[in-house]
């Protein structure tokens, strides 16, 4: 197995994998059927598909580490050279795996193992695969380390894989999957979890590594963004099938399966709502039957009403968490998480708090649902501040303002049905007192929001997760608010499901005159969404506005640096090649050196921006 | 470092004066040694009592009692013996290693058995071994622990004479009390190493781990184990403490002389300074396995030894 | 999977290896006798301790001046001959010559000199012992093998407690010279063994005094283990590890292991205990004699000893066993008699369903067993009985001196000296902290009577009439008087069990 793969002439055109026929089933369910692909050294293959598509279980199959999950290969062949993987011994396998075939995992965070040094790691592959010595196993890791634009890698082998963000925990991992220079590397969601910065980073330099190697890849992703950005060819895989496949460009330009079709059409495009003063509401193309159909109306969301009073004002909000003490439970660090931040929501209105991880953007929407308490600031609801509210008022805000989280299964009690959940508020804020009442609110919201009344007496894990999300909304419903603050509530949803909620949002805006505190990373989604814009960087503000004056004319470079890390889902776009470098700077700080808060600058009417410090 | 050894220092300093003035003050309420000397018989006077009592030092207030004895316990000094005059420090000295031994060999053996069978039962999960060890742990759970050590004792010392029942003495009386507090503590090991087991295992650097290429006991006991180690080293330090209660039962059924032994006779015979004694040992070595546990913690898990 | 198997190969390659390593060497040693004895004393010094485990040990290593065997009967000891003068309120002691301590030292009048001042003195004022010898005013030597002890007032009982405990003699010189603490665990005496070492809670090892001055003991060597768990005792004794466990060791249910154990035996003798049941006889219907009598009269007392407890006891008439100087054998147990016992209770006016509280030790099964069964007797002439238990100390300390038991409560009470005065006084006699509630002038006199006599005869006469008159005001309900049990290994021979486990092991051989 020691071929130099440099020297294979290209004109063998043999493929480096090739899946033939693959079926795996766990249990009686079968999660594969009869998938064929192939992968040519140099290229790589993109697997596209929703969540339960099956394309995890086929890269893990590949790795026969599905074996270790009870899975059954009923059929077929994954032939790697003239090997069929599935006859192979778990021994013979275990000098493949990580030797000719690596693979790189979607959550880089619990990727490492937290107890040992990122050196120890690396040069464990290497000491295994290479029968290196230690020494000169750290000598070959430092060099990995510099492979991936990783600084100070010598003294970086010693750290453990908590002193690392996720994005360096991520460069680690492709350290180590190449630390053997495979033949074949298979990333499962490489991405996914990353700001988009850096997710902008990790792409280009698996792209760039991928042309030294000379190897071939399979990028697994639910993705069209990425999918643009990095494949060659498109394996589309829909219920455990594979429904369509070709070169990159021909599926974005020219899809031929009715369930192509609808993905693509449903994947929020940044730069799609150009030109336009207002959100607007989409029509939505759907799978029925099997064909492709337009439903919903087109509608512009001109729900913002302006003239009003605020319902909502935020002024010159401070929150702080100690998070070091000393001897006498003194603060010694802190994380400043959200530093002066100022913003009003006007009813019918939807404001998106958009930033990377640490921004402070969560961490204002729960201050203001009073899950967290402010360190100084105001918050006024309809004109009455918090601190003006008696104890008895602050928990009636509880009903006007009401919290979606990013996962739904976690924010529903598994004992229970869904309909005693969605009830909850209402018996909680005494809303309506008979019993057969509140069962027929019950009905209604859940019809509201496209579920059936019959969905009551159901538990949560019986619901898909764009289900558990749409009973999350009609409990937010339930005690008729007048905010709803959705904390990255579409993030965790698949690309169709998700333009179907944001519909669902829109309506019930539309109806009820809700106003929406939209906290979110993905700038697609917002864009598609929001009347005005805040920008968050490490707490404070960089830039407000309309949806308009933030994505046409940003002010700030920071938001022109997060605009343009966004994947494009255009195969034929122009690459941004410019290196999008830098970590995001840690917010935890010494107590007495807290960072200086920046002044902001209206260079159009309603569009502030920061001054730099 | 320095600001947790001082917390932890005045932690201890707080741990046992809470308990010790706690026991000694219950163990008055209880009873007058100078009666108990008499052994319920005897044909004593007030006058015999009171002048037992003045030799013993009861006589005073229960305080100044008290402030005596921790002033002994800054020079190390506990008091001498109400039963016999020898001095307390003397008698704990020979027993504290006794108990121990016993309980470090009883943890040596449960996790000798628990870390192998542990991890068999999580990777076997569901299957027959995996039964076999569960159903095996829930028995060693519903013994008593003095019925396991007397069907021991019929067994290996009265049917096939191959161990002494009773005593400490050479390797070969270490073997029986050392089995049955081991299979007991094991029992409850057991399902802690697999349930602790079964949750690293659905950790996605086990899937790395073994997406490298590694040998499954590679996997199993260089990267799954050591990550459980802190639930599992919390639980043994917790476990530390119902140990040394559970030793009392071994100590008398093994007639073992250990501190169990000591305080047993001691709280029988009203002896307030053996009993001040065996439990500021006792919680001292409480709080002791309590730091060793956090210094473990620091050792195995470098995120706490970074903070 | 592999260091998995590893492991348990291990493991079971360890305990094969202990198996073959370690089997337990019985004790064959040439001649040494091994005995298991329930309790450490703690210090070995004469003054000390009043437990009945310290005499068991130390009757080996030490001698009196007087010598009590296992037949109770008085006997010359270190002092060859005594003669009481002054009517009772003199004593004098010849005393053996050529006798010397296990260190060499001489044994002369200066060293029983010693023993008693130490006794009478701050060291024995530490002890409990002294109370038992307040009756000595001084020891003046006569000569150096003749004394005089003086007595305040004469005490009967003198000379049996002459021959035990605090009365043993000690040597001056190593005392002195050695210090009290190097005393309490390195014992030096005159008798039959010598002391060789001492672990506490463990053991005490002893030698042969091959000069003992009553000739030299046939075992080379004794040893005592304390073992506090009767089964462990009796597992070692059945592993052969010892020859002899002691009493208060062995519980009435294991008696059939030890029977079912061909290598073994039992023995008993009537020891010192006895248990009774006594009456609050001053408030509450107990007050009344006839419904004490009634409530004694209801219980089948003979039945409870046969199968409640084995046979291991006899059933007692008054507060003392057979043993007991003071002992009558005409005075006959009050009859079980049910009927008579309801028509004493309807004469008291006592309603159907009155109820009783019997306090007992909680850690003495026995006791509680046989408290139920008494429960039982009583609800059967419609009293309804409720049982108490406390713990034992609780119960000494505070709950009967205090009087605050119930209508009824357990004394356990076993004098060494086999003497029923010793019962008697601390039962009876007003203001006594064992009696909270009686007070009875007549019965004081008596007991106070017998105090000062040194004739037997006399004094026996009237510790019986106190025994006659403490029931027939029925002051307690006498239950029995247990035996002390030996469980011992075949082999020994010569052995001969002491109702007051004071047992010297001179004649013991092994088979």
């Amino acid at each position: 197995m020691n071929i130099p793969m440099d020297d294979r002439p290209v004109q063998a055109r043999k493929p480096l994998l090739s899946v033939e026929g693959l079926s795996v089933e766990f249990g009686s369910s079968r999660v594969v059927d009869d998938l064929s692909f192939s992968v040519e050294a140099g290229k790589t293959v993109a697997i596209v598909g929703e969540s339960g598509s099956g394309k995890s279980v086929t890269s893990l199959s590949t790795m026969r580490l599905a074996d270790m999950m009870g899975a059954n290969f009923a059929s077929g062949r994954i032939l790697f050279g003239d090997k069929d993987l599935l006859r192979a011994s778990q021994k013979e396998m275990r000098s493949i795996r990580g030797k000719e075939i690596a693979m790189i995992f979607q959550e880089p965070m619990t990727s490492l193992n937290p107890v040992f040094t990122i050196g120890d790691q690396i040069c464990e592959v290497l000491m295994l695969h290479e029968k290196m010595g230690k020494s000169a196993a750290t000598v070959e890791a430092g060099r990995l380390l510099d492979m991936v634009r990783l600084p100070d890698s010598a003294e970086l082998l010693t750290r453990y894989p908590h002193q690392l963000s996720g994005g360096m925990r991520q460069r680690v991992m492709i350290a180590m999957a190449l630390a053997c220079r495979p033949k074949l590397l298979i990333a499962d969601e490489p991405t996914t979890a990353l700001d988009v910065t850096i997710q902008a980073q990790i792409l280009n330099i698996m792209r760039d590594l991928q042309k030294d190697l000379g190897m071939g890849m399979v990028f697994i992703t639910h993705d069209m963004g990425v999918v643009a950005e990095m494949a060659d060819h498109v394996v589309v895989m829909w219920k455990g099938k594979k429904v369509e496949e070709g070169p990159v460009k021909e599926i974005f330009a020219n899809p031929q399966h009715p369930y192509t079709r609808t993905l693509l059409s449903s994947v929020p495009r940044l730069g799609s709502m150009t030109g336009e003063e207002f959100p607007k509401r989409m029509p939505l193309t759907v799978l029925q039957d099997g064909e492709p159909t337009v439903v919903g109306e087109e509608r512009v969301q001109d729900t913002a009403k302006y003239d009003a009073k605020p319902l909502l004002s935020v002024k010159d909000l401070f929150v702080r968490f100690d998070i070091r003490k000393n001897l006498f439970g003194k603060a010694t660090h802190r994380c400043s998480a959200v530093q002066k931040v100022s913003f009003d929501i006007h009813p019918g209105e939807t404001l998106a708090l958009v930033g990377e991880s640490g921004s402070g953007k969560s961490t204002i929407g729960r201050t203001i649902q009073q899950l967290q308490s402010a360190m100084s600031g105001e918050i006024a609801f309809n004109g009455r501040t918090y601190s003006s509210m008696s104890a008895a008022e602050r928990f009636r805000m509880r009903q006007q303002v009401q919290y979606i989280f990013q996962d739904p299964f976690a924010s529903l009690d598994p004992r229970k049905t869904v309909g005693f959940s969605i009830a909850e508020p209402i018996n909680t804020h005494g809303l309506i007192s008979d019993r057969k009442a509140v069962r027929r609110r019950v009905d209604e919201l859940l019809e509201r929001v496209g579920l059936t009344s019959a969905y009551a007496e159901r538990y949560p894990h019986e619901f898909s997760g764009g289900q558990r999300q749409r009973v999350c909304i009609a409990r937010a419903l339930a005690s008729d608010p007048k905010l709803i603050i959705a904390d990255e509530a579409l993030s965790a949803l698949d690309v169709s499901i998700q333009a179907q909620i944001i519909n669902l949002f829109m309506d019930l805006q539309a109806e009820r005159g809700l106003a929406y505190l939209f906290i979110s990373h993905d700038m697609a989604v917002v864009e598609k969404m929001s009347h005005r814009v805040a920008v968050l960087y490490l707490g404070q503000i960089m830039e407000m506005g309309s949806r308009r004056q933030v994505f046409e004319t940003p002010g700030h470079d920071y938001t022109r640096r997060l605009l343009s890390a966004v994947p494009v889902a255009d195969p034929t776009a122009v690459r941004q090649t410019a290196m999008i470098e830098g970590e995001i700077p840690n917010p935890v700080r010494r107590v007495g050196d807290e960072p200086a808060i920046l002044t902001h600058e209206e260079i159009n009417p309603g569009h502030f921006v920061a001054k730099s410090a | 470092m320095a600001t947790f050894l001082i917390k932890r220092l005045l932690q201890a300093i707080f741990v046992v004066i809470a308990i010790t003035l706690l026991v000694s003050f219950a163990i008055r309420l209880t009873g007058d040694p100078a009666v108990t000397m008499f052994q319920g018989g005897g044909s004593m006077t007030e006058d015999d009592l009171a002048r037992i009592r003045q030799a013993l030092g009861v006589d005073k207030p229960f305080l100044e009692q008290y402030l005596t004895f921790l002033k002994g316990l800054v020079t190390l000094d506990l008091g001498r013996s109400f039963t016999g005059n020898a001095p307390v420090t003397g008698l704990i000295a020979q027993a504290l290693p006794a108990t121990l031994l016993l309980a470090f060999v009883s943890i040596a053996v449960s996790i000798v058995l628990s870390i192998p069978l542990g991890i068999k039962a999580a990777t076997a999960r569901g299957k027959w071994a995996d039964q076999l060890i569960r159903i095996l742990s829930l028995v060693g759970l519903s013994f008593p622990n003095f019925w396991l050590a007397t069907m021991l004792v019929l067994l290996f010392s009265i049917t096939l004479g191959l161990l002494p029942p009773s005593g400490m003495g050479g390797f070969s009386s270490y073997i029986m009390p050392a089995v049955t507090m081991g299979v007991i503590l094991t029992a409850t090991n057991v399902r802690l190493v697999r349930t602790s087991m079964l949750e690293t295992l659905q950790s996605q650097y086990i899937m790395v781990a073994r997406a490298k290429g590694l040998s499954e006991s590679k996997v199993l006991y260089k990267h799954a184990l050591r990550n459980c180690a802190i639930p599992l080293i919390t639980y043994f330090g917790i476990q530390f403490g119902g140990l040394l209660g559970g030793i009392v039962v071994i100590e008398r059924v093994f007639n073992w002389p250990g501190l169990g032994t000591l305080a047993f006779d001691a709280v029988g015979a009203r002896d307030f300074p053996v009993l001040q004694g065996v439990i500021t040992v006792l919680s001292l070595m409480i709080v002791g396995i309590n730091l060793l546990v956090d210094i473990a913690y620091g050792l195995i898990d470098p995120r706490i030894r970074t903070e | 999977m592999t260091t998995f198997k590893r492991g348990m190969a291990a493991t079971v390659m360890a305990l094969a290896l202990s198996g073959t390593a370690l089997t337990a060497a019985p004790a064959f040693a040439a001649g040494k006798l091994t005995v298991s004895s329930p309790q450490d004393p703690g210090s070995w010094d004469p003054v000390d301790t009043f437990l009945v485990q310290w005499a068991a040990v130390a009757t080996n290593i030490f001698d009196g001046l007087t010598y009590r065997g296992p037949d109770l009967k008085l006997v010359p000891g270190l002092a060859e001959s005594w003669e009481e003068l002054d009517e009772g309120k003199r004593i004098r002691f010849k005393l053996r010559q050529n006798v010397k301590f296990h260190n060499g030292e001489p044994f002369d009048a200066a060293a029983v000199k010693f023993t008693f001042e130490r006794l009478l003195g701050d060291e024995g004022a530490k002890g409990p012992q002294r109370s038992n010898y307040t009756a000595i005013e001084s020891v003046e030597i006569i000569d150096d093998f003749t004394i005089d002890m003086k007595l305040q007032a004469p005490d009967p009982v003198l000379l049996t407690k002459l021959a035990g405990y605090g009365a043993m003699i000690v040597p001056p010189k190593y005392i002195q010279e050695k210090g009290e603490d190097n005393f309490n665990t390195n014992p030096v005496g005159t008798g039959a063994f010598k002391f060789v070492s001492y672990t506490p809670k463990v053991d005490i090892k002893l030698e042969a005094n091959p000069d003992y001055w009553a000739g030299a003991p046939k075992l080379s060597e004794l040893e005592y283990r304390f073992i506090s768990e009767p089964a462990t005792a009796v597992a070692e004794l059945q592993a052969g590890r010892v020859d002899l466990v002691i009493p208060p060791t062995i519980p009435i249910g294991m008696l059939p292991v030890i029977e079912g154990d061909a290598n073994l035996e039992v023995v008993s003798v009537p020891g010192p205990t006895v248990d009774a049941l006594r009456f609050n006889t001053r408030d509450g219907i107990t007050a009344d004699p006839r419904v004490r009598k009634a409530l004694t009269m209801a219980v089948d007392r003979a039945t409870i000893v046969q199968s409640l407890l084995a046979g291991q006891a006899t059933e007692i008439a008054s507060f003392q066993g057979e043993l007991s100087f003071g002992y009558d054998p005409e005075l006959k147990p009050l009859p079980f008699d049910p009927e008579g016992a309801k028509k004493l209770l309807e004469e008291a006016g006592v309603e159907p369903g009155a109820a009783v509280q019997i306090d007992v030790r909680g850690n003495d099964t026995t006791m509680n067993e046989v408290a139920q069964i008494v429960a039982s007797y009583l609800q059967a002439v419609g009293i309804t009985a409720t049982i108490k238990p406390y713990e034992t100390n609780v119960l000494l300390n505070d709950i009967i001196p205090q009087g605050k038991t119930g209508a009824m409560f357990q004394q356990k009470w076993g004098g060494w000296t086999f003497d029923y005065d010793n019962t008697a006084y601390a039962m009876y006699h007003s203001g006594e902290r064992w009696n909270p509630y009686d007070k009875d002038e007549t019965l004081d006199k008596l007991l106070e009577s017998q105090r000062p006599l040194t004739d037997r005869a006399e004094r026996e006469k009237i510790l019986r009439e106190i025994a006659v008159y403490a029931a027939d005001r029925a002051l307690e309900m006498p239950l029995y008087n247990t035996k002390a049990i030996f469980g011992i290994s075949k082999r020994v021979k010569g052995f001969e069990p002491a109702p007051d486990n004071r047992m010297k092991f001179t004649g013991v051989t092994f088979e």
